[in-house]
């Protein structure tokens, strides 16, 4: 597949084709006067119908926009994904619509199931380096490491979990294929990936320790924000955190399963982020409450998309899957 | 991504802090097609910039939203709408003669509208081409220059708009923000004072940053700590050849009065001088561009044995 920079949805590209031309757009209020104030001078304007070709107005493809993209400009042409790193869902929707898998679907239809791919690739479009054309971010509030090695893993499984739902033959076959390209450019990124947050207490833990007056608070938020800034994580250990996660989503069959695998994904979590704070460390407890608060979002998100699946299913007509 | 406070050391003067840009939802004027005319009200960033909403109806099958660049720009619109009939026509206005004529610049509902535009009169005309009754978002961004090389930034609502041109300057929302290529950065210029007296003596510290070279600027974040908060800072990523100084004194009057004064950084290198790659083993050096030129923040990490003792910890 080849990326469409046009492409911005279908539901946008299904709009498009019912544009009519330009000559059969009736102005509603041809000859109706209005006021306007310019320049603090009240004016009365004419509403002409008469269509005025303007020198000097150069219209702008959406396709010669995004290549004017910092994403795009920067996108890999081997990875389909770097051209839309922040909106990968596109990828998928583009996929579908050149399949024609939209073609049966309702208007309605076709909003549910893109919001569904949208909401699953939320999460690590936040990992994008540049900022870019972003038109459809849902909350682009951006991941700590740890957070990305669990999202990557809940939304490769969601993804999976789609296609097995709502897909067949040789559609599913090409969406599985590119699942597997969204794997390898994710796993990527998220392998030397930080916050700006995580790199600035790093940074910080690096800085030798001064004699200060700070508040106890302070104090304890310095000692537990040092010691999560000077924890050192592998290739390794990062590879063998997303395959456990990945094993824990791979067992999720309906909605009944989510829960405990979140559970047993937040524990799995903070061991991974406290691995060198032992149990009996003071700071121990805070950093555990202070990983949770941050990843609750996560969390969050991912419980919600998963359960946007088994709703799109219930209630998308039957008579178009598979 | 957002800063806490106990993460960032902050310095700047509170009397200098403007309040965070608020988009005028009513901003441009918009007419309606009673002829009853809503007025402009105050508005921030120049008046090119729109995220507003409002309903077509059989007796409203219209609305127009005018507006007047005085240099040529990159008009960036669309509409949102649960009607797929709306669509979103361009006007020119013609003042002298009292006319708005439609041009051939069209688009559906969602798709963007995307035409460099000469200084002049326009207005953008919501309608629609079937049913009515239904409302509508419609955005706009108009405030940078025409023939942008990049977009480094367009938020979905189109009102945060960053553009790099040709010539290496960046534009936010149509303000000069800096050069990549480090020209014209002299408004980056940062210093930070901190003075401190007590019973007959004081302490002081100065922190000054000049030449700002540049290795990259990050993508728009919000932040916020004790002084200052935007949804809409940029942080530059400061290079190698960044002239730094570090100056700090003490003075203690009584009968054997002292007085400590030194240009060693926290480092242990002697200041002017200009930042060198082993100063980047610590981390990022970064000053905070915030909206409009203005220099919010320094997160500069050979700055923190003063961050650590005040705000930063």
């Amino acid at each position: 597949m080849k990326i469409d920079l046009g492409y911005i949805g279908a539901m946008v590209a299904r709009n498009d084709a019912r544009m009519p031309s330009i000559h059969e757009i009736k102005n509603p209020l041809p000859g109706k006067q209005v006021e306007v104030i310019r320049n603090g001078e009240a004016y009365k304007i004419t509403l002409s119908d008469e269509i005025k070709q303007v020198q000097g107005l150069m219209s702008m493809t959406v396709e010669e926009f995004f290549l004017k993209d910092i994403n795009v400009q920067n996108a890999d042409p081997s990875d389909i994904f770097s051209y839309r790193p922040q909106d990968q869902w596109l990828v998928f929707s583009q996929y579908l619509h050149e399949s024609k898998y939209f073609d049966s679907l309702s208007d309605e239809e076709l909003k549910k199931v893109e919001s569904i791919l949208q909401h699953i690739t939320d999460g690590m479009d936040s990992l994008a380096k540049y900022a870019g054309i972003n038109l459809f971010g849902i909350k682009k509030q951006q991941l700590n490491s740890y957070e990305a090695h669990l999202e990557l893993a809940s939304s490769t499984a969601a993804l999976q979990h789609f296609s097995d739902t709502f897909l067949s033959g040789n559609v599913k076959a090409g969406f599985d294929q590119l699942i597997q390209d969204y794997v390898r450019h994710n796993t990527k990124k998220v392998m030397d990936y930080q916050s700006v947050e995580e790199r600035f207490y790093a940074a910080r833990a690096k800085i030798k320790p001064l004699n200060a007056p700070l508040t106890y608070e302070q104090s304890r938020h310095l000692s537990m924000t040092n010691k999560l800034g000077k924890t050192i994580y592998t290739h390794e250990e990062i590879e063998s955190v997303i395959k456990n996660y990945q094993e824990m989503f791979k067992d999720i069959k309906n909605e009944e399963d989510l829960s405990p695998v979140l559970l047993k994904a937040k524990e799995q979590l903070l061991a991974f982020v406290t691995k060198v704070i032992s149990p009996k460390d003071a700071d121990y407890q805070l950093a555990k409450d202070f990983v949770t608060q941050h990843s609750d979002d996560t969390f969050k998100r991912i419980e919600n998309y998963w359960k946007m699946i088994w709703q799109g299913k219930q209630e998308l007509h039957s008579d178009f899957r598979r | 991504m957002e800063f806490t406070e106990e993460s960032l050391a902050v310095d700047i003067d509170k009397a200098e802090i403007e309040t965070e840009i608020k988009i005028n939802e009513d901003e441009a004027i918009k007419i309606e097609s009673d002829n009853i005319f809503k007025p402009q009200s105050q508005y921030s960033v120049g008046g090119l910039i729109l995220n507003t909403q409002d309903s077509l109806t059989e007796e409203d099958p219209m609305d127009l939203f005018f507006f007047s660049p005085t240099s040529d720009k990159i008009l960036v619109s669309r509409i949102l709408s649960g009607n797929e009939d709306y669509i979103l026509q361009l006007y020119v206005v013609d003042y002298e003669n009292g006319l708005a004529y439609p041009t051939e610049f069209t688009t559906s509902q969602g798709k963007l509208m995307l035409i460099n535009i000469p200084a002049g009169d326009y207005a953008l005309g919501v309608l629609s081409k079937g049913t009515l009754g239904d409302s509508y978002t419609i955005q706009m961004n108009a405030s940078n220059p025409a023939n942008f090389n990049e977009a480094l930034y367009i938020s979905q609502d189109l009102t945060k708009f960053v553009a790099k041109y040709s010539d290496g300057s960046l534009y936010s929302n149509g303000q000069y923000v800096l050069n990549v290529n480090g020209i014209n950065n002299e408004h980056l210029n940062w210093e930070r004072k901190y003075y401190f007296s007590y019973n007959g003596g004081y302490s002081q510290r100065t922190h000054s940053l000049s030449d700002i070279k540049i290795s990259s600027i990050s993508i728009p974040i919000s932040y916020s700590s004790n002084y200052a908060s935007s949804d809409f800072a940029i942080m530059v990523y400061l290079d190698v050849g960044t002239l730094f100084t570090y100056h700090e004194s003490q003075y203690q009057s009584g009968p054997n009065p002292y007085y400590y004064s030194s240009f060693v950084d926290t480092l242990g290198k002697n200041t002017p001088r200009r930042l060198e790659a082993d100063d980047f083993n610590y981390g990022d050096h970064i000053l905070i561009n915030w909206e409009i030129n203005r220099l919010l923040q320094c997160v500069e990490f050979l700055l923190c044995k003063w961050c650590r003792a005040i705000t930063f910890y």
